[in-house]
């Protein structure tokens, strides 16, 4: 494809801007949406959060106030000293069997009572609590030992599961006799944070102790026993500093998240309760978004391509047609009459300069053609002021015209020159034949009657002598009738139809008409004299005719002759054949005189001979 | 009285010819002689003679040309062409010209004492080839093939008073060049005049046209 140079340029450029825009404002679009989407997702997170943080709260609160309640009542109390006094009969006391009502009234995992020496003297599970607890216990409660607490002993566990107690002292006066432990069901913490309404399928909350584990169990990994999980992402570390927040960050599982994250505020625990979304669900709807601006960009550039496609055709087709007018130009030849483009651009314009290129052109091949078969009468308006070729080819005619005038002037003076020469030299011999042989036989003749002899000889000899001048006489007339030089054409074609008439019984109409009173230019008389000669000697010699009409108009632009025959005519080959000098000659006459002679003939109905000749014929002298 | 002649002739020897001729007869005088027009023109009133013998063809001033003028220098003088040519032309110019007679050189002797008598005595003579061809001349006037003018003879010639050119009519009409000038030519024939000028006018005279 020949123009795809402009194609590829037209859809570079096309392309370029289109997209530039097209990303510029996606990009911008883009980034301000997401921007504004990652904000709302993390209010949503940090209401989220906030609600998960106090449902926790409220429940470890309500658990602290429930055990609060019992301990004012003393239950724990009775229960101890009920162990301690009968702990064999403990499984039928009413109050020991209250143990096993609260722990399932409250829905608490396990109870354990201890005395002071970290005795058990009740469990309703005894494996259930940690090695150490209870003196890692002794160094926490310390300074208060009275208060109920949380004791997060997820660390000391041997599993990995996270383990959660009360503590709650038994205080008899003042003074801490014995300990309860309350394993909290963690289950019912973790049914707070797996409610996760508003989460899509990657949102969740979960909550880190201080030891960067997990507490709660993760939405992905849901048979991974939290301990193992460790947490220590951004936001944890924020948060053990005290600085709760919001963001996009990795979370656990090295996932770009949009995050939330508070610490749960309670004097015994360290706990962050974290709520996430993945980024890649958040941003869901930025990513139609994106593949809309995908799609969008796809049909922007086929629409390019289209488009870039129709313009450049439109812009290039009369291009292409352009160059190859002008490389037809350039081969010398004229494009044919093709249908130019007629807009009003700069192609337009450019089509209408060659237009006009091509017509000067034409123009000038014209001319110079004209020039080439020999009008030299041709004219030529120069294309500009300045046009060279133009001025050449005019200088070229004008030259031209000059010499072949010339020519023609010095053609036609060689011929009458010549025709000229050999009149004179005809008159020469008539002058020589008439007047000196016809003189010279007279004279003989005379002297014959001198001579003595018998009458008889005197007659045959004057009578042959008499033959002789007759002879030349018919001799010289041929060769020049002197009457013509004495008296003119009329004359002279009088005494030649007479002759005629006289001798082949030929009746000759003869009319001659002259228009104004003149005399004849004797070379025109000659010539035409001529022709009528040759056209006469022609009827005798070969037409067989009876009647012949010969008329001579001499009007004042031209001698007008008409030589008509009623004889058997002939054919064109006959003309070649047999009548063909003569009707030359006739022709060639008239023609050295700038004149014309038509020969009009049909077998069977006759010749006609037209002569035009002009005056004022411009011949040279 | 003998009758004094002038011969007038280019060739001493046809003269000499002529002048033996005439020698023979005593009612003859030869009282001059002349090589050319010129001579013949110096000469005769010199010799005032009663008759000229003058050839047509001579250098300087032909015999033509010097006949009337002797008519005019010689009141009475009586002209004789004695010529080798016999075309019509040069017999009827001569007449024209005053000559009273016109013979042929080959004439012989006693013929041209005829004429001569004859010229002198008030008369004209011709050689009797003379006579013919004038005869001729008389007897065959230009053939007048008078009669009424066609239509389209009138057609051509309502044209030609426009003052249209013969290629025009014959463009107007759609006939040949030919054809209107044989037509014109045929209406000069009719009406008897010698150019268009003339036609329109007798054309318009007769009514012909308007």
């Amino acid at each position: 494809m020949r123009n795809f140079r402009i194609f590829t340029k037209l859809f570079l450029t096309h392309s370029a801007v289109g997209l530039f825009a097209l990303i510029t404002l996606s990009v911008i679009f883009y980034n301000q949406l997401r921007h504004a989407l990652i904000e709302r997702t993390l209010d949503q997170l940090s209401s989220i959060n906030i609600l998960k943080k106090e449902l926790v709260e409220n429940y470890l609160f309500r658990s602290q106030q429930n055990l609060e309640a019992l301990l004012v009542e003393h239950k724990f109390l009775k229960i101890y000293h009920e162990l301690l006094e009968a702990p064999a009969t403990a499984q039928t006391n009413e109050d020991i069997a209250d143990i096993g009502n609260l722990q399932k009234l409250y829905d608490f995992k396990n109870l354990h009572v201890f005395d002071t020496h970290h005795q058990q003297l009740y469990s309703t599970d005894e494996n259930m609590y940690p090695e150490g607890l209870l003196s890692r216990l002794d160094s926490a409660i310390f300074k208060d030992p009275a208060r109920i607490r949380i004791i997060d002993a997820s660390t000391h566990a041997l599993g990995d599961e996270t383990l959660l107690f009360y503590y709650v002292p038994i205080i008899e006066r003042e003074k801490l006799i014995g300990i309860v432990l309350v394993q909290e069901n963690f289950q019912k913490i973790q049914k707070i944070l797996l409610e996760t309404t508003g989460m899509g399928s990657t949102g969740e909350s979960y909550i880190v102790g201080g030891d960067f584990r997990m507490r709660s169990t993760s939405r992905f990994f849901p048979d991974t026993l939290p301990g193992i999980i460790e947490v220590r992402t951004e936001a944890v570390r924020n948060l053990f500093r005290n600085r709760p927040g919001r963001g996009v960050l990795k979370d656990y599982r090295g996932v770009s998240v949009l995050s939330a994250y508070r610490l749960v505020e309670n004097d015994d625990l360290t706990w962050a309760i974290i709520s996430e979304i993945d980024e890649r669900e958040a941003m869901k709807p930025i990513l139609s978004l994106r593949n809309y601006l995908v799609v969008a960009t796809v049909l922007l550039i086929l629409l390019t391509l289209i488009v870039t496609y129709v313009l450049s055709n439109a812009i290039v087709r009369p291009i292409l047609r352009l160059k190859e007018i002008i490389l037809t130009l350039s081969k010398g030849m004229m494009p044919g009459k093709g249908s130019m483009e007629k807009s009003t651009d700069e192609i337009g314009e450019m089509g209408m300069a060659i237009q006009q290129l091509t017509e000067g052109l034409e123009r000038t091949a014209i001319f110079a053609n004209e020039i080439g078969g020999g009008n030299f009468n041709a004219s030529f308006t120069k294309l500009s002021e300045n046009d060279k070729l133009g001025q050449s080819l005019i200088e070229m005619r004008d030259e031209l015209r000059g010499f072949h005038e010339r020519e023609l002037k010095s053609t036609r003076a060689r011929a009458s020159a010549l025709l000229e020469g050999q009149e004179r030299e005809r008159k020469r011999i008539i002058n020589e034949l008439h007047d000196g042989v016809g003189q010279m036989l007279t004279i003989i003749r005379m002297q014959v009657d001198l001579l003595d002899i018998d009458s008889k000889s005197k007659t045959d000899i004057k009578t042959q002598i008499n033959d002789a001048i007759t002879e030349v006489k018919r001799i010289s007339y041929h060769v020049m009738p002197q009457a013509i030089v004495d008296f003119g054409l009329e004359a002279a074609l009088k005494g030649l139809c007479d002759t005629m008439s006289r001798y082949s019984g030929i009746v000759i109409d003869f009319r001659y008409i002259q228009e104004y009173e003149h005399k004849l230019d004797f070379e025109i008389s000659i010539s035409l004299f001529r022709i009528v000669q040759e056209g006469l000697n022609n009827i005798a010699k070969h037409a067989n005719a009876t009647h012949v009409v010969l008329h001579l108009l001499d009007k004042e632009d031209e001698v007008y002759c008409i030589l008509e025959d009623n004889g058997k005519g002939f054919s064109a080959t006959d003309l070649v054949n047999y009548a063909g000098s003569g009707l030359r000659n006739i022709r060639e006459r008239a023609m050295l005189l700038n004149g014309s002679a038509e020969i009009h003939s049909d077998p069977g109905s006759g010749t006609t001979i037209e002569i035009h000749i002009p005056k004022q014929s411009g011949t040279a002298e | 009285m003998k009758i004094r002649i002038l011969l007038a002739d280019d060739h001493p020897m046809i003269r000499a010819g002529f002048k033996s001729m005439l020698d023979q007869n005593e009612r003859f005088e030869i009282v001059g002689e002349a090589g050319n027009g010129r001579e013949l023109l110096g000469l005769a009133p010199e010799v005032n003679p009663d008759i000229i013998l003058v050839d047509i063809s001579m250098p300087v001033m032909s015999g033509l040309d010097v006949l009337e003028e002797l008519s005019k220098q010689i009141p009475g003088v009586r002209l004789i062409v004695l010529t080798m040519h016999e075309e019509r032309e040069y017999i009827l110019q001569a007449l024209k010209s005053g000559a009273a007679g016109y013979l042929l050189k080959n004439i012989e002797r006693f013929e041209l004492e005829r004429a001569i008598i004859a010229v002198h005595e008030g008369g004209k003579y011709f050689s009797p080839m003379v006579t013919n061809i004038l005869a001729e001349a008389v007897s065959k006037p230009e053939t007048t093939d008078t009669g009424d003018v066609t239509p389209r003879e009138k057609e051509v010639l309502e044209l030609v008073a426009k003052g249209n050119s013969t290629k025009q009519i014959a463009d107007l009409l759609g006939i040949s060049i030919r054809t209107v000038e044989s037509h014109r030519i045929n209406m000069l024939k009719k009406m008897k005049v010698n150019n268009t000028a003339g036609l329109i006018k007798k054309a318009i005279e007769l009514k012909i046209i308007s």
